[in-house]
């Protein structure tokens, strides 16, 4: 597999369907790089990657896109194996579909990123937009797979309609965490806003930072020491290590969503109480 | 009799081993003794698969930082006949003797392709209320019980292993042979992927296949029994006065021929030649299994 840097050559701010790029991966020679057809809907015509980008082989078995690419959407699309690095920020649909992989973002994503992603890691240094993870149009379940890690800020919804996978978000998020979650596990280190969970079905939310839970929705809370936590820590050393620590802790369990019969879980996490002399 | 250690010789003759299928799995608790109290009961009564099902016993116990919730643990390795019949044993003794314990939860301990259900069966007895989990490429199991959860890997393993390594301590007397029976178990013991399935590391009734009555598999190895010397053709003489066996089940033919070694030599040098009479090995004429440990060349 060869690796290929797309450095943008100028400004550029027609929204393109980037699904296409995705073959950048497999892509043996320049020119084929280079005629790579992206579509603008809005302006019915396409252009090629040649026009946008200047095409470099890499010196790694990475495709790196250098630029502030926030007209690409669905850049990432259906994306395998490989390493995908964004060095800038980038439009809607991130990784949707992605099956395996990588995809970093140095820089922020517009909404809806790791649509029904099915597998792989996509690690967001910035922030990102509405339904991280959600479910493409018209279909009814979110990501089904891998990882989503955001760094900054997330916006409303993350993680609607989830079905499988990890979402760990370590800045504040917006309302909705979770709606009509089928299973999953997304980790919220920063303040959530309203609804957290709200016509989840099983799956788990794990609250860093208090917040009150709809006492109609979710059940009395619960003082648990779980064992699986231990085990989703194992993989939060690296990235959240004060979250790590906090999963070993005992935290508060809340049960729901009950208006729709659900059997997800809230788990709040307990600040680290200093020890006393 | 051409090998001699610490002064006891040893036979040259082999044991005979069988290919058998294997597992390890990793049973956590709240404390080691709560661990260690559920890998008991399931290792216990697997003795033998004549009759067990599978022979199991505790490989080692672990750190904290050897456990995946790092909870102290046990290691246990399990061995079968077949695959099938491990898929048999190991739910079922997993569902009676680990979700029934306090605190435990029970991970696979091994790598391979072939599998045997764990949680993929107990979820069940979480009735509906059981959750699913996928933790960084594994599936688990929380089953909901009375002190929390019961924390299942969905599945375990089967490798390839060996069953059936082997070695015969002839004491003088049945205070030395059990002195040298118990130095080698404890010599066997520190060893990883091995385990001497038998009550405390040894058996009393080394079996012959088959047996004058019908229906039976296994009988009583006359030719070892030093109370019918002279009545029926035996190996050794009147100065035998109990004879103790070594059964060693491994994850490979090396590992049990570095226990045989190290059981044979720890037995020897603790009793020497006062003490036993000699070493063997049990074998079929080589017919039956693959593996055969010659004791010389083990012992090389």
């Amino acid at each position: 597999m060869k690796g290929w840097n797309l450095t943008l050559i100028a400004p550029f701010q027609v929204d393109l369907d980037a699904s296409s790029l995705s073959a950048v991966a497999t892509s043996g020679d320049e020119r084929e790089v280079c005629s790579i057809t992206l579509i603008s809907s809005r302006l019915g015509r396409s252009f090629v990657a040649g026009d946008l980008f200047k095409v470099r082989s890499g010196t790694d078995d990475h495709v790196t896109i250098q630029g502030d690419v926030r007209f690409l959407h669905q850049l990432g699309y259906g994306w395998t194996e490989s390493t995908l690095r964004i060095e800038g920020d980038v439009g809607t649909g991130l990784g949707a579909s992605m099956r395996s992989g990588c995809i970093e973002v140095f820089g922020n994503t517009m909404a809806s990123a790791g649509w029904q992603m099915r597998g792989g890691d996509i690690r967001i240094s910035g922030d990102t937009g509405d339904y991280l993870g959600g479910p493409l149009p018209g279909r009814r379940s979110g990501m089904s797979g891998g990882r989503i890690v955001v760094s900054g800020n997330a916006g409303h919804h993350a993680g609607h309609c989830m079905r499988r996978g990890t979402i760990v978000l370590l800045g504040d998020c917006g309302d909705g965490v979770g709606t009509d979650m089928v299973a999953g596990t997304i980790v919220a280190g920063g303040t959530v806003g309203k609804f957290v969970g709200a016509g989840m079905r099983r799956g788990t939310v794990f609250l860093a930072k208090a917040q009150e839970i709809d006492p109609v929705r979710f059940s009395p809370p619960r003082d648990v020491n779980l064992s699986f936590t231990r085990l989703i820590a194992r993989g939060l050393d690296l990235v959240a290590p004060e979250i790590a620590a906090a999963m070993h802790r005992p935290m508060c369990r809340y049960l729901g969503d009950r208006s729709v019969g659900g059997q997800g879980e809230i788990l709040v996490m307990r600040p680290k109480v200093a020890a006393q002399r | 009799m051409t090998l001699a250690i610490a002064g006891v010789p040893v036979e040259d003759t082999f044991a005979e081993a069988f290919d058998m299928k294997a597992t390890r799995l990793v049973i956590t608790a709240h404390s080691l003794q709560w661990a260690r109290d559920a890998a008991i009961a399931m290792t216990g009564f697997a003795t033998s698969v004549i009759a067990c099902g599978i022979e199991a016993a505790i490989e080692c116990e672990l750190t904290p930082e050897e456990t995946p919730d790092q909870r102290p643990g046990v290691a246990i390795l399990a061995f079968a006949v077949s695959g099938k019949e491990l898929e048999k044993q190991i739910p079922r003794r997993a569902g009676q003797c680990v979700l029934t314990c306090p605190t435990t939860a029970l991970f696979s301990g091994i790598d391979g392709e072939k599998r045997i259900p764990l949680g993929k069966m107990l979820r069940y007895f979480g009735d509906g209320y059981q959750i699913s989990k996928r933790i960084g490429g594994t599936r688990f199991w929380r089953i909901p019980v009375m002190d929390g959860e019961f924390l299942c890997e969905a599945d375990t393993a089967r490798v390839d292993a060996v069953g059936g390594g082997n070695f015969l301590l002839m004491g003088r007397s049945l205070d030395a042979v059990a002195k040298a029976c118990r130095a080698a178990t404890e010599a066997i013991s520190p060893l990883a992927g091995v385990i001497t399935p038998f009550p405390g590391g040894a058996t009393r009734s080394g079996s012959k296949v088959g047996s004058k009555y019908s229906g039976l598999v296994a009988s009583t190895n006359e030719a070892f029994c030093p109370t019918l010397g002279g009545l029926v053709p035996q190996s050794f003489g009147s100065e035998v006065a109990a004879i103790l066996e070594i059964v060693i089940d491994g994850l490979t033919p090396e590992v049990i021929a570095s226990a045989m070694r190290a059981g044979i030599q720890a037995a020897c040098e603790a009793v020497g030649p006062a003490g036993l009479v000699g070493v063997t090995a049990g074998n079929y004429g080589g017919k039956l299994g693959r593996h055969h440990f010659l004791l010389r060349e083990v012992l090389r």
